[in-house]
């Protein structure tokens, strides 16, 4: 399936087709950074910061840290080493990211403080077998599949190659869509956060991605029926 | 969302999922994300990253996260911060003021020893120019018994080495003065002196002016005759030419007589 047979949505392909616009520091904080380097309310500018940022730093951790007290102290060190690097922020890339950078920094720190090496990038987390899997593949008692059983696995198994073609022959970006939503389970803002698109975007690309595999899917079954 | 959706979504979870699980590896560094997320990607990395995402929830979260920094909202000014914030603030505040204060004894340690160190130096400084003062001082005064040697030259005295002239230098004498005797002094257009120590080294050397008698008078530290041996060589200097006309060999003792007048 071409892109051209897509229609008007074809257009997709890119992966930069619609980028998400880089929102700019709010008022508030663009002042207290100015005022921070200028040396004049240093303190009270910096709790500006802090208190506009904490949340989201704190939730960075939240995610990654082993304890609630790990959780605030690596909140803490990311705070002092903003305010000891502050001065030198020169404003190339939005404060947000380079906080998010220091950290980023500070967790890689503590946690190779904590293995005693260098800390490196996670491994990816292996995937486990879904509950759809091993729904498909089981009978009702969690036992291999048989007998009646074994002829609808063979249709299921037909079924989700079909399936498996038509998601691949999909425009790229529609594609993606596609699977954020089915197999990663993120939201719709999510995904627009991921593939840099409008929510109205991502909502249009998930339409039509799914009229299409349930048509495809459908000729495919009606082929299957019709050629039995 | 209804039951025919979800039953869609897992149908399409399970056929996807060995396509996607091959792309969940070679993680992206945080900068990479970043560039990413404020469009500074070029499309084919772009692409890679977004083929990544697909299956890695690590670098999803990672994103997500840093979306949460770059899209803060301006907390109002007249909302009061909450409990946990306040509080946080305080500890980190105490943090602060305590790096800074941290950072202000390391100056004022710094100054410090600069301060001390400068006094050191001022006070040696003093002291040197004191003892400077005092040595000039010491030389300025009249030496009655400052030491005063007649030297003969090797030649006169046939070159025997057990001819050198014995000199005895009192504890307190500050130098020495040895006038050498020339018998034919050369026509040359200066001359200098040269002393050896006992290994050969040259521990001194200086123009000489010869006297109206043929003579050269050397006033010469007393440190210079430490004991031993020494030789005093007397050049002939012409331009860049220098020729050794004399040798005058003596031979050092300190006296263990004190008459220092410090």
């Amino acid at each position: 399936m071409s892109d051209v047979a897509n229609g008007p949505n074809s257009q997709d392909a890119s992966a930069s087709a619609e980028a998400r616009p880089v929102s700019g520091e709010p008022a508030a904080v663009a002042r207290a950074i100015r005022e921070f380097q200028d040396g004049t309310r240093a303190e009270e500018s910096f709790r500006v910061l802090y208190e506009t940022y904490r949340s989201p730093v704190r939730g960075f951790f939240a995610r990654r840290a082993a304890s609630p007290d790990e959780c605030l102290d690596l909140t803490q060190e990311t705070f002092l080493r903003v305010y000891k690097g502050l001065r030198a922020y020169r404003g190339d890339a939005p404060f947000g990211a380079w906080l998010f950078r220091i950290a980023w920094n500070v967790l890689h720190s503590h946690r190779a403080k904590k293995a005693g090496k260098k800390a490196s990038r996670m491994e990816p987390i292996p995937l486990e077998e879904t509950h759809l899997e091993r729904t498909l593949t089981t009978d009702a008692a969690g036992q291999p599949a048989g007998g009646a059983a074994a002829f609808s696995s063979v249709l299921r198994d037909e079924r989700r190659r079909i399936l498996r073609r038509a998601v691949a022959a999909l425009p790229a970006q529609r594609r993606r869509c596609i699977v954020l939503w089915a197999y990663r389970e993120l939201s719709y803002e999510q995904i627009a956060v991921v593939m840099r698109l409008s929510i109205g975007t991502v909502k249009a690309h998930l339409a039509q991605a799914r009229r299409q595999l349930e048509t495809l899917v459908a000729d495919a079954a009606g082929e299957a029926r019709g050629g039995s | 969302m209804n039951e025919t959706t979800e039953e869609l979504r897992r149908e399409i979870a399970a056929a996807v999922a060995p396509d996607v699980q091959r792309a969940g590896t070679g993680h992206p560094h945080a900068d990479e994300l970043i560039a990413y997320r404020l469009g500074r990607s070029s499309e084919g990395r772009a692409a890679d990253l977004q083929e990544h995402l697909l299956a890695c929830g690590e670098c999803t979260e990672l994103l997500l996260d840093l979306e949460a920094f770059v899209t803060v909202e301006e907390a109002s000014a007249d909302a009061p911060a909450s409990f946990e914030t306040a509080a946080g603030w305080r500890s980190l505040r105490g943090r602060l003021r305590g790096s800074s204060a941290a950072t202000s004894w390391r100056l004022a340690a710094a100054l410090a020893l600069a301060v001390v160190g400068l006094s050191g130096w001022a006070l040696l400084e003093r002291s040197t120019a004191r003892e400077t003062r005092l040595a000039m001082a010491r030389l300025s005064l009249p030496q009655p018994d400052v030491p005063i040697v007649d030297l003969y030259p090797d030649s006169v005295q046939r070159g025997s080495s057990a001819a050198a002239t014995e000199i005895v230098v009192p504890p307190g004498a500050a130098y020495v003065t040895a006038v050498l005797a020339l018998p034919d002094p050369p026509a040359a257009a200066g001359f200098e002196a040269q002393i050896e120590d006992g290994a050969g080294r040259t521990v001194w050397r200086g123009a000489v002016r010869i006297s109206e008698h043929g003579t050269f008078t050397l006033g010469l530290p007393a440190r210079l005759f430490d004991g031993g041996s020494l030789r005093i060589h007397l050049l002939a200097v012409d331009g860049e030419t220098r020729e050794r006309i004399e040798t005058y060999p003596l031979s050092v003792a300190r006296s263990s007589e004190g008459h220092d007048r410090d």
